[in-house]
């Protein structure tokens, strides 16, 4: 039996009030199609037509709103994990390009000194341990191996938003102590390689704050 | 039934559907309806996240196939599920006594 359009529509609206990654919303969309589809067909001998078969299994299915609040839960945890994963992938790949775009050029013609640069290093080592600790912490809770414990949306939200704010901290020191050294010394920058990784941190902190968004708009769905 | 009134038990519930062997999503609300004796009239639609927070908890796990052509979910209830369906059961036996016994007697 193929679907109808009935159906594609019920299917669409859901689709349109389920906010989830996108690999997560075709899965839970084909299953709920496939769901309609066979309810079409338990209730076409009964019903006049196809159309009225079709109506019949969305009814049976529940109002669009109920469904997707259903699914709440769900979406805040697949956010908070992707909100997770992202900042932990971030951290060491932000590591690399910034040691390779501070060491290409001569870096002995640079001599730093004041109390600024230990502000700003200690700022990017804690701002570093707070985002990887509270990303950790937010992947580790809901992940299968603490699953016996449920879900603490609100406190894995409170993780994230915490890593996010410590990643962009970070940045906003690294760029500082950049900016020194373009300053006090441009000749020892090699301003291709900092411009690109300039582009990849900035693009990075876009990631990481639209992924912290998304985990706090659907933890805060949350029934 | 509302479904107000089978909150709480809809877990146990789709354990015990799935304890007979492995079904797909439409099959185990088909299964729920029957098995109740059309008592449990919830929305379909809401019975896909219970599932799914089951599959969480590692109580059953589903797979992935193509029927007639389009992507088909089942459910299968895992040595784990199969402990918490017996606790469910101890639980429950225990509830329902207390309950009739309270309620049936005058």
């Amino acid at each position: 039996m193929t679907c109808h359009p009935v159906i594609e529509r019920y299917v669409a609206d859901l689709s349109a009030r389920l906010p989830g990654p996108r690999r997560w919303r075709a899965g839970v969309l084909d299953e709920i199609r496939d769901s309609l589809i066979e309810g079409m067909a338990a209730h076409r001998d009964a019903a006049h037509d196809a159309a009225a078969a079709a109506l019949q299994a969305v009814g049976e299915h529940g109002p669009v709103d109920q469904v997707a609040s259903a699914y709440a839960p769900e979406i805040a945890l697949a956010w908070t994990r992707r909100a997770g994963l992202l900042a932990l992938g971030i951290i060491p790949a932000m590591a690399i390009v910034w040691n390779l775009a501070l060491r290409v050029g001569p870096v002995s013609a640079w001599h730093p000194s004041g109390l600024g640069l230990h502000v700003a290093a200690a700022l990017i080592a804690s701002g570093v341990a707070l985002a990887c600790g509270c990303s950790g912490t937010a992947l580790l809770g809901t992940g299968r191996l603490f699953r016996i414990a449920g879900h603490q949306h609100q406190a894995f939200r409170l993780a994230i938003c915490t890593a996010s704010v410590a990643v962009t901290v970070a940045v906003l020191a690294l760029l500082g102590v950049v900016t020194a050294r373009a300053v006090t010394a441009p000749g020892s920058l090699e301003w291709p390689a900092v411009l690109a990784a300039l582009a990849m941190s900035l693009a990075a902190l876009a990631g990481v704050a639209r992924a912290a968004y998304r985990c706090s708009i659907s933890v805060r769905a949350v029934p | 039934m509302r479904p107000e009134a089978l909150k709480g038990h809809l877990d146990a519930m789709l354990l015990a559907v799935l304890e007979r062997g492995p079904r797909h999503g439409y099959a185990v609300i088909d299964a729920l309806r029957a098995g109740s004796g059309g008592r449990f009239d919830l929305p379909t639609g809401t019975i896909y996240p219970a599932l799914h927070r089951l599959e969480e908890a590692g109580l059953v796990k589903s797979s992935w196939s193509v029927v007639s052509g389009r992507r088909r979910r089942s459910y299968e209830l895992t040595a784990a599920g199969q402990r918490a369906l017996s606790d469910e059961r101890v639980v429950w036996r225990e509830f329902a006594a207390g309950v009739s016994s309270l309620l049936e007697t005058p």
